[in-house]
């Protein structure tokens, strides 16, 4: 089971769970090494992107909340969740919920459509973020508030940015960009070290 | 050159793809629903070419995928603001997103561009 998800992987095959890069970059608190950036993608994530019909952004947002519990709230792309990144105005990348539920959720003040299959979602954290970040992104990530979202590129393949803590990013790709995004992040990251987690950890 | 996304804030200019002025909408089309007259003729190919500021839409192709309307000097390249192309033909236009900090950067980062 877990041989034939890492061979479907969109990833690709350099993308194995063990270090990469650099023996050590970073040292850890109890002093044994550890690598600078840890990576993780969990294969099997839903995604359902929403969009609200024209100046329905507010009532969509309070359907979003009674619906699936979700405060959204005044549509800033601050005010973004780990589980519903703001993708443009008035726009979302909604994960974990499935399609029928979200849209019971919006009804007909927006759309919904799923995207499991169309967007991986990469997250990366480690002291080494912002040195990856300096050379992979055109806009200062570092200088975001926690819970920010807003899509620019990763090494010239767009994607959408979410800050989920000091040095944590979720990066959300196109599906066809993602083995691309996933060489170019081990490369990219080999000098301080880079450890991708199973999807178990 | 930095574009003032009203969505996405300052962002370098590649991340746009440019799509041409943002001139009054198209007329209306003439009886079975051909273009008709001169002024689909003006439509068509007229263009003013104006040395000032002018209107262009861009497409922000690898941010938000929002149309929007980029002020822009013809002769400078000077950016002043940027509105919503949704918003750019209501009554009450509002007010468009300001480039107070975009000015001396902008080498730099077409520079980081690579
Ligand atoms: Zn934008």
């Amino acid at each position: 089971m877990m041989d034939q998800s890492v061979m479907r992987s969109p990833l690709g095959p350099h993308w194995t769970p063990g270090h990469h890069g650099t023996a050590a970059a970073a040292t850890g608190g109890d002093g044994g090494a550890q690598a600078g950036i840890r990576a993780l993608h969990k294969p099997g994530l839903l995604v359902v992107e929403i969009a609200a019909l024209p100046g329905k952004g507010k009532a969509m947002r309070a359907a979003v909340k009674k619906g699936l519990k979700l405060d959204l709230g005044d549509g800033s792309p601050a005010a973004s969740l780990p589980n519903a990144v703001c993708s443009g105005p008035d726009r979302y990348l909604l994960t974990g919920f499935d399609l029928a539920a979200v849209k019971a959720a919006v009804g007909d003040l927006g759309l919904a459509v799923d995207q499991s299959s169309g967007r991986v979602r990469l997250s990366i954290d480690g002291a080494n973020v912002p040195g990856l970040l300096a050379k992979s992104c055109p806009l200062d990530l570092t200088k975001w508030p926690v819970g920010m979202s807003q899509a620019s590129h990763f090494l010239h393949i767009g994607c959408t940015w979410y800050r989920r803590s000091e040095t944590g990013f979720d990066l959300y790709i196109g599906r066809s960009f993602a083995r691309s995004a996933a060489e170019w992040l081990i490369e990219s990251a080999a000098e301080f070290g880079v450890e991708i987690l199973s999807p178990e950890d | 050159m930095l574009i003032p996304c009203p969505h996405c804030g300052l962002r370098p200019s590649e991340e746009f793809v440019p799509k041409g002025l943002a001139e009054a909408p198209r007329p209306a089309l003439g009886g079975r629903a051909k273009p008709d007259g001169p002024a689909w003729q003006n439509y068509l190919h007229l263009r003013d070419n104006v040395a000032d500021h002018n209107h262009e839409y861009f497409h922000h192709a690898l941010g938000c995928r929002s149309w929007i309307v980029v002020h822009r000097h013809t002769l400078t390249h000077e950016v002043t603001g940027a509105t919503m192309a949704a918003d750019f033909w209501k009554a009450d236009k509002p007010a468009t997103t300001g480039t107070q900090d975009a000015k001396s950067p902008a080498a730099e980062t077409a520079e980081d561009g690579q």
